[in-house]
């Protein structure tokens, strides 16, 4: 079998049972036939009916839909605390304990889409990730995203910190 | 209409966007994957998220299959994300010759292209690619040897990756 029809077909059976191969480890192993696996890979999964969605997924879409914010819904559906991730990143950290309230600030700011995930320190994230028993590449699937609109950067602004950016502000990508 | 298109029309009827998107969202991920960066493909999934829903709170209907729409707002986005300026698919006159859903509403399901098929290719590529079984399952389920399988699998996919290509 070429290579890119049996990394097609390793793919493609994959994705059909519900999992979420990553693509770009099956085009590093195609080599040259890359750019053709590629697109095969494109057609198949425009052509492919999706796969029953998991009821934890459902469950964070449903929040997402109803402007909830599906991190704190992943948090929740775990069972842990937002005071557990928040004391997980302290420790993970080595934060001042002192710095506590400014963390858990963050953090809920960070659940609630008011915080750019894509700007948090990956050590704030692996620690999160951690404390949820989540993957960091589910904080991103389910995490906020900031679009560049009046009311929320007028937010921002109201978030940047009034003395100069500390160690937290900068972990959590509120300055800098 | 295939039984999925008519699943996500009942779905958009009853006003179910959430298990629609639930569905869909793992579809325009992995085709996002597939050309940007971890961090970028989610933030054009985000947006291709919120474009969905804010059509569906609005009750807007399609007159293609839900899984065209999906799939031409990925493609725009995408677009977006590089730079390109093209017309909103959804926003385009269907009665122009260069519509874009119509283009992408003549690609055709999976289930159609396996229904052109020989019945065993068929049987064995939709156990295969449509239920996500291993091939020793397959053999097992249909009373055949492996090799059996493995051959159907092998002149199936290749028509499947002539009509994938089309």
């Amino acid at each position: 079998m070429p290579e890119t029809d049996r990394l097609l077909d390793e793919y493609a059976a994959r994705f059909a049972r519900g999992g979420s191969p990553d693509a770009r480890d099956y085009l590093a192993r195609a080599g040259a036939g890359a750019h053709e696996l590629r697109e095969l890979i494109d057609a198949f999964l425009i052509a492919a009916p999706p796969p029953a969605p998991g009821e934890e997924a459902l469950a964070l879409m449903t929040a997402w839909a109803a402007g909830k914010p599906p991190l704190a819904e992943l948090r929740r559906r775990r069972g842990r605390l937002r005071d557990a991730v928040v004391d997980a990143i302290v420790e993970a950290l080595r934060i001042d304990p002192a710095r506590r309230a400014r963390v858990a600030g963050h953090y809920q700011r960070l659940e609630s889409g008011l915080l750019d995930l894509r700007r948090v320190d990956p050590r704030v994230l692996g620690a999160i990730a951690g404390a949820i028993g989540a993957t960091v590449d589910d904080l991103a699937r389910w995490g906020p995203r900031l679009r560049a609109e009046p009311v929320l950067m007028a937010r921002m602004e109201m978030l940047a910190p009034p003395h100069p950016a500390d160690e937290v502000d900068l972990l959590f990508g509120v300055a800098g | 209409m295939s039984d999925r298109d008519a699943e996500d029309d009942a779905l958009l009827t009853a006003g179910r966007h959430a298990e629609l998107l639930a569905a869909y969202y793992p579809v325009i991920v992995a085709r996002l994957r597939l050309r940007l960066r971890e961090d970028d493909a989610y933030e054009v999934a985000h947006r291709v998220v919120e474009r969905l829903l804010g059509e569906a709170n609005r009750g807007v209907r399609y007159r293609v299959p839900y899984r065209v729409v999906v799939h031409s707002i990925v493609g725009w986005k995408l677009r977006e994300h590089f730079g390109e300026q093209g017309p909103d698919p959804l926003l385009v006159d269907p009665e122009a010759p260069d519509d874009p859903l119509a283009r992408a509403a003549e690609r055709v399901g999976l289930e159609q292209i396996l229904s052109g098929l020989p019945a065993r290719e068929r049987e064995v590529l939709a156990l295969r690619y449509l239920d996500g079984r291993e091939i020793v399952e397959i053999a097992d389920q249909l009373g055949v040897t492996r090799n059996a399988v493995d051959q159907a699998l092998f002149r199936g996919r290749r028509r499947l990756r002539e009509l994938l290509r089309a």
